[in-house]
């Protein structure tokens, strides 16, 4: 079974490449970190990821405008996006993703359990 | 009189006679006297102008006068005088005349010896003194009667006129008193107002009862209305047995119509009072209202201050927590060989991220706009509310307001008090934005989208479905505007454009916060004309 690809677009290194030895370490996916909001977009096209998780407030784009931009693009317009912000927590989210206009928000927090089946339901879609 | 001589006037054209009279005087008058004597009536009535004399001795015949026609010529002039008829013609008939008309005496000359002139001198005198008291007492009567304003009468036991003073003949438009005499109050007022107070007098007569301060409203002859006060008491003759009715009406009209202004203006200051005392409580209540909205607008403050504090905080220590989150994940997983030891400080660390977690939550759950109670309203409303909220702020700076809220705006699902926070928190911003004062223009419309491109600006975390309805509500100042370079970082946390002490950079960070939850966005651009504009999206609702 080929591995999905995912793009982690956030402005902390540390945490992207947390994010990205976790993920891989489940040996179901293949990351590839982003910490610029600016070059997320052109990331997105050398990479073609299968989903992007994608981090809110960044200084220079911040994730609303990278959105946007991946929906303005007819290649990835039907990448699934998955916003991880730390303004969301599992209480609220009770391990399911918050849906906020359209798209599903993660804690940063979350727990390993809900962030994989997180991934899985929006690839599955 | 006393030891005043008496002093007498004889008018006699006979010198014989008149020295006989002095004879006689002479030896019969026991009290000092003067005598003057004159020969002509014409000369007789000369001293009487010049002065006084008690008693005027009168010859009938003279050569400038005869007869009755003497006495009468002289009593005309000098009614007051005492005057005693001395004649040659000893006729009872003249004799009856003369004391009619007026003499005292009428005396035969030839017949009279000094016992006698003397006696009829005294008395005469002395009738002229009485006479004299009484026209005085009768004069001051009348003096006093006349120069009363109240009406004074004195009627019959039929109702007619005896007395009356001028008031009366003036209340009846007469030129005198003498008109009244005889007639009753039939000839002068119409009948079924004259028959009550005919009958009322007839009572009095009857009764002797008096009526006392009867008020009543009167018309005169002009028809002019009259309140008059009477009093009627029974007219009593010497033996006590009523003949008729006197009576006094006092005119009060200028009383009532005092006393009715006096009640007027009563009512008035009644009435002034009472508003006063309700635009007192209007004013209290106003001010009550005004002190509520100013206690809101300090607790949402502070709210805003203590919740944007921590969700600035929360941001920046969640990603550290979950960087250690993460990596400890990993670690517990990549662990080849179960080392128990290192397997409990793993999960002590996990342990110690979930309690900083927990106090980072717990901080945001203390005020952060983090749950929304959604409900069905009126975002015109809401905007309205937010207005009167910053009233003060507004008129403080002379900041006029322009309103283009939409009629019929759809409804929108959202938190009231949290949006009324937004609109206040940008509305405030405005009014720093315009210390010399502008105008404020709200403007509330809605769209149906075309595309994902929307006047709402370019941040566009959160995406509105094609066609999907939209409410927008824009908020523009005349104020100084955002710096271009500052305008990316206007929704960061922390950041302000104010001067230090004006602001705590977290007002737009948060509304923009509180917008997202409600799955809508905000915008802030700088507007050609200068000034800025503040452009809010909502969902409308959807309708069923």
């Amino acid at each position: 079974m080929d591995k999905k690809r995912i793009l982690i677009v956030d402005d902390e290194p540390t945490f992207t490449r947390m994010m990205q030895l976790v993920l891989e370490q489940s040996g179901r996916y293949v990351v590839r970190q982003e910490n610029k909001g600016a070059q997320a977009l052109a990331a997105a096209r050398d990479f073609k990821p299968d989903l992007i998780l994608l981090d809110v407030v960044m200084p220079d784009l911040d994730g609303g405008d990278v959105a946007a931009q991946i929906e303005a693009d007819p290649l990835l317009k039907n990448t699934p996006i998955i916003f991880l912000t730390a303004l969301v927590d599992e209480k609220e989210s009770q391990g399911n993703a918050v849906k906020r206009g359209g798209y599903p928000f993660l804690g940063k927090l979350v727990s390993d359990n809900d962030l994989f089946k997180c991934i899985e339901d929006n690839l599955r879609q | 009189m006393g030891a005043e001589p008496l002093r007498i006037l004889q008018i006699e054209d006979s010198a014989a006679q008149a020295r006989l009279l002095e004879e006689i005087l002479r030896g019969a008058m026991d009290a000092p006297y003067e005598l003057k004597w004159v020969d002509r009536l014409s000369a007789g009535l000369e001293h009487l102008e010049q002065s006084n004399f008690d008693l005027v001795l009168l010859d009938l015949g003279l050569p400038d006068s005869q007869g009755l026609n003497t006495f009468e010529r002289l009593y005309a002039r000098h009614p007051l005088s005492a005057v005693i008829v001395l004649s040659g013609l000893d006729d009872e008939g003249i004799a009856l005349k003369a004391l009619q008309a007026g003499a005292q005496d009428y005396l035969v000359k030839g017949q009279v010896d000094g016992r006698l002139l003397v006696r009829a001198i005294r008395y005469a005198v002395e009738r002229k003194r009485v006479r004299e008291m009484l026209t005085k007492e009768r004069d001051l009567l009348e003096a006093l009667i006349q120069s009363l304003p109240d009406q004074i009468y004195v009627k019959d036991a039929a109702g007619r006129f005896l007395r009356a003073n001028g008031a009366v003949a003036s209340f009846f438009n007469l030129a005198t008193v003498d008109a009244l005499y005889g007639k009753t109050d039939f000839d002068f007022f119409p009948h079924e107002m004259a028959r009550p107070f005919h009958e009322e007098e007839q009572r009095i007569i009857g009764s002797g009862e008096p009526v006392i301060n009867r008020e009543a409203c009167i018309a005169d002859q002009s028809g002019g209305n009259h309140w008059m006060l009477t009093t009627k008491v029974p007219f009593r003759d010497h033996n006590g047995a009523i003949i008729g009715t006197v009576g006094i009406n006092r005119d009060v009209t200028q009383m009532k119509m005092a006393e009715e202004e006096l009640r007027r203006a009563n009512t008035e200051l009644a009435r002034s009072e009472a508003e006063l005392q309700k635009a007192v409580a209007e004013l209290q209540k106003a001010h009550d209202e005004l002190r509520a909205a100013q206690m809101q607008l300090v607790e949402v403050e502070k709210l805003q201050v203590v919740g944007r504090l921590a969700a600035g905080v929360a941001h920046e220590v969640k990603n550290p927590l979950a960087v250690t989150l993460r990596g400890i994940e990993y670690l517990s997983k990549s662990m080849v060989a179960k080392d128990e030891v290192v397997t409990t400080v793993l999960k002590d660390m996990n342990d110690a991220i979930r309690r900083a977690d927990a106090v980072i939550r717990g901080m945001l759950d203390f005020a952060a706009p983090r749950q929304i109670e959604v409900r069905s309203e009126d975002v015109n409303a809401v905007i309205e509310r937010a207005l009167w909220l910053v009233k003060h702020d507004l008129d403080r700076r002379c900041i006029t307001v322009n309103r283009w809220l939409e009629h019929d705006l759809p409804r929108c699902m959202i938190d009231l008090q949290k949006m009324e926070e937004v609109f206040i928190n940008v509305m405030e911003n405005a009014v720093h934005a315009m210390p010399a004062g502008g105008s404020l223009t709200v403007r509330t419309y809605a769209r149906q989208l075309t595309g994902f491109g929307t006047n709402v600006g370019d941040s566009k975390v959160l995406r509105f479905k094609m066609g999907a309805t939209v409410v927008i509500a824009e908020i523009e100042d005349t104020g100084i505007g955002i710096p271009p370079d500052k305008l990316s970082k206007i929704f960061d946390p922390f950041f302000t454009t104010k001067p230090t002490g004006q602001g705590t950079g977290l007002g737009l960070s948060v509304c923009k916060t509180i917008i997202e939850l409600h799955g809508g966005a905000i915008d802030i651009r700088n507007r050609k004309e200068g000034g800025a504009q503040v452009a809010i999206m909502l969902k409308a609702e959807r309708k069923e």
